[in-house]
């Protein structure tokens, strides 16, 4: 018996290394009888479907951090982009999951200057962009926008969108998945303490807070853990334009190397308005189960981001009321409402100028009104696409459930100014708000939890620049 | 001839032989409990998994978690790679780290302890700090999206070779003369001797190694651009959400992906207890 095993795992062993010396298996995806490759990396599988005779297909590699249920939407997209206008212009495109923020390989690509292997296009976020906005093979936006024959303009989408995408004004990229950071109550627990409308100013939400634990079983009045995202919201939506966190203009007018929060005053005005939210006890400052613990009622209110939505919806099943609004204002005076964060679509140049062209024609797909349909029924993603609201089947989406509406609201009501920041070493900096905000919560004072923000956040940004100088 | 009666003596258990078999119990319990919650959660609706007060077992149980896993991702495609890259590099560090671990224990050469120490010294670095030079390499081998790219930096432990090196100190040298003087060379004395008598060590380096590489995320990841050539533990990153805790399909897909591991384990599990009952010519 001994031998029999020893002798069967010397034959895998031996049949698993000849496997292992061979090239790429190259299988693409359902759709794969409609397409070959024509790059010269890539071998063929014996027992691959495709249809080596259509050799003028331009085969696309998107790179997207769609993980979950929004891995479904994404595939879905694709396929049926592949299925209708990839057909008839004779493009292919294969979707391949990299884990958020999707830079990981990306960067070590870039690195080696290794085109073979990187994405013609690409999903990132505004935390980073700091990594490809000098990169050379990165293809702007801007001009394919402008460009009489696009089919997709910058009129076509979202004006708050395309804002945080840009720099000194022109589009480095186009805004995809994107979201609104949302005020999510329980209008059951509001009611019985006699509330009929959420808070409109952090001052009130500080004033609801104890009595929504006091008239429900709930434990906290409000659970958000404060980090650079939720930060960021709430001095953007300050004064009657909005403000920036970062300076020049969050990174869109130039490089961001300080903080421009502590200069105009918006930091210290949150900080002294989130004191009162804090101090009435009511406040839990981590970031445990956000949707859990606000479906079991465990939490009457929660920050985050409305692409949470349809998730909480399924949580909650119907087990009391509930509903979302815009954030609280830090003072009654300022704008509100959100800067409009999430994803956007990159294009990389790979040495094809057919495969760029391609990119642009998919890109323009995908934030057609079709592609961004998926989002607004099966999220709580916004449609960028200003035109999806005249469609029938968004209206109604929109008619069965009122909540997918209001994040789009909030960001058309929202300033162009009101943007996320390209913020060099978001990580660290994203660590250093968390840990001061957690650290005010527990106690520390309102001026303490300033300078810890303001000299880390700077200090983080020179260690920063220090190593990747400005050119 | 008279017959010696052979007395059976009953084993009468003390108590504090059975406390401590308790005691035993329930610490193997307290360490499997992850495992066992992580099967019920597999098995929940998803508003199930956080609730208050929480439950242990599944209210209502239901097979769309594992549907979810298989049908998302292409999880049993992602388990044989994953077997297929840990079977390779396991094999291909027993093999290697066994060959070496015989030279620096059995003989006697110049830079011996130089090249020991260089070995040694591999350990020290961490890994991620080589990870963009490696990349480099691989690609320009051209090796990436293949098993041997994926494979590539698994090859080889120092430290399966410092284990076995220690094991195979522990041999007498007389043994190995004996050996020769029976006109046994070196490489049958190390298939035909040292080898069989260090089962026990060389299957527990397997498990290890084979647990080892099959939790490997990182490396894979970025070695392969096409879904396809992904592992098993990718597999799993991508079923959980960014913007929720989907625990149930995510804890669905991590008791598929045990199970090759425990069968590994159930595998050889009695080749250690049976290789620490075997002897050898002492010295």
């Amino acid at each position: 018996m001994k031998n029999k095993i020893i002798t069967v795992f010397l034959a895998i062993f031996m049949i698993l290394s000849f496997v292992a010396c061979g090239t790429t298996n190259n299988t693409a995806n359902n759709t794969a009888n409609n397409a070959t490759d024509n790059t010269t990396d890539n071998t063929n599988d014996i027992n691959d479907t495709k249809d080596i005779e259509n050799s003028s297909v331009v085969n696309l590699t998107f790179w997207h951090s769609m993980d979950g249920s929004y891995l479904d939407i994404v595939n879905e997209q694709v396929k049926t982009f592949n299925e209708t206008v990839g057909k008839e212009k004779g493009i292919f495109v294969t979707a391949v999951f990299n884990d958020w923020p999707g830079t990981e390989s990306l960067t070590t690509a870039m690195a080696n200057d290794d085109i073979k292997n990187m994405p013609d296009v690409i999903q990132l976020y505004n935390e980073s962009v700091s990594v490809v906005r000098n990169y050379d093979r990165l293809v702007w936006a801007e001009d394919y926008l402008n460009d009489a024959s696009s089919e997709i303009t910058k009129d076509d989408l979202l004006a708050n969108a395309v804002a945080s995408f840009a720099i000194d004004g022109k589009s480095i990229a186009v805004p995809y998945n994107v979201s609104a950071l949302l005020l999510y109550y329980n209008k059951t627990i509001l009611e019985a303490a006699g509330y009929s409308a959420p808070p409109a100013t952090i001052a009130e939400m500080a004033d609801m807070l104890p009595e929504l634990t006091e008239y429900s079983e709930a434990e906290y009045g409000l659970n958000v853990c404060i980090q650079q995202f939720e930060l960021n919201n709430y001095i953007a939506t300050q004064g009657s334009t909005g403000s920036y966190f970062g300076n020049n203009e969050s990174g869109h007018n130039g490089y961001m190397t300080a903080l421009a929060c502590a200069d105009d005053g918006t930091l210290m005005n949150f900080l002294n308005e989130w004191k009162k939210v804090i101090d009435s006890d009511s406040y839990k400052a981590v970031k445990d189960s956000y949707n859990e613990e606000f479906a079991t009622g465990i939490n009457a209110m929660l920050m985050t981001s409305s692409s949470r939505i349809k998730s909480i919806e399924e949580l909650v099943d119907g087990k009391f009321e509930w509903d979302v609004a815009p954030i609280p204002k830090v003072s009654a005076d300022d704008i509100g409402g959100a800067y409009a964060s999430g994803g956007g679509l990159f294009m990389l140049d790979r040495d094809d100028d057919a495969k760029i062209k391609a990119s642009w024609e998919f890109i323009q797909y995908m934030v057609s009104t079709e592609a961004q349909m998926k989002w607004a029924g099966g999220t709580g993603y916004v449609p960028v696409n200003v035109n999806i609201v005249e469609k029938d089947e968004y209206k109604s989406i929109i008619e069965n459930n009122s909540k997918f509406s209001v994040a789009y609201e909030v960001l058309v009501g929202s300033s162009i100014n009101e943007v996320g920041a390209f913020c060099p070493a978001s990580d660290n900096i994203d660590t250093i708000v968390k840990e001061a905000m957690v650290a005010f919560a527990g106690g520390a004072l309102v001026d303490n939890t300033y300078n810890a923000i303001v000299d880390g956040c700077n200090n983080a940004m020179d260690d920063y620049y220090r190593v990747n100088p400005i050119e | 001839m008279r017959k010696t009666k052979h007395i059976k003596t009953k084993h009468v258990k003390t108590g504090k032989e059975v406390i401590l078999q308790v005691l035993y119990i329930l610490i193997g319990m307290i360490m499997v409990s992850p495992i066992l919650y992580a099967l019920s959660v597999s098995f929940m609706e998803n508003k199930d998994v956080l609730t208050n007060p929480i439950n242990i077992l599944p209210p209502s149980i239901t097979l769309d978690n594992y549907k979810t896993a298989l049908t998302r991702t292409p999880l049993l495609r992602y388990i044989l790679n994953s077997t297929i890259v840990s079977l390779v590099s396991t094999i291909s560090r027993i093999i290697m780290g066994s060959m070496a671990a015989y030279a620096f224990a059995f003989y006697d050469f110049k830079g011996k302890k130089i090249l020991f120490a260089l070995a040694m010294a591999t350990m020290m670095i961490p890994p991620d700090v080589l990870i963009i030079a490696n990349y480099g390499t691989i690609t320009k081998l051209g090796l990436t999206n293949t098993f041997l790219g994926i494979c590539s930096i698994f090859l080889v432990s120092a430290n399966n070779m410092f284990l076995l090196r220690q094991n195979f100190l522990s041999y007498s040298k007389s043994l190995k003369d004996a050996a020769y003087i029976d006109g046994c060379g070196s490489i049958r004395f190390f298939t035909k001797i040292l080898i069989p008598t260090s089962t026990p060590v060389i299957i527990t380096l397997f498990i290890s190694s084979f647990v080892s590489v099959w939790n490997q995320y990182v490396w894979p990841m970025l070695i392969t651009k096409e879904n396809e050539m992904r592992t098993v533990q990718v597999g799993v990153a991508m079923l959980k959400d960014r913007e929720s805790s989907v625990f149930a399909p995510t804890m669905a897909a991590v008791i598929i992906a045990l199970i090759p591991t425990v069968l590994i384990f159930i595998v050889f599990q009695r080749k250690i207890v049976a290789g620490m009952m075997d002897g050898a010519v002492k010295g």
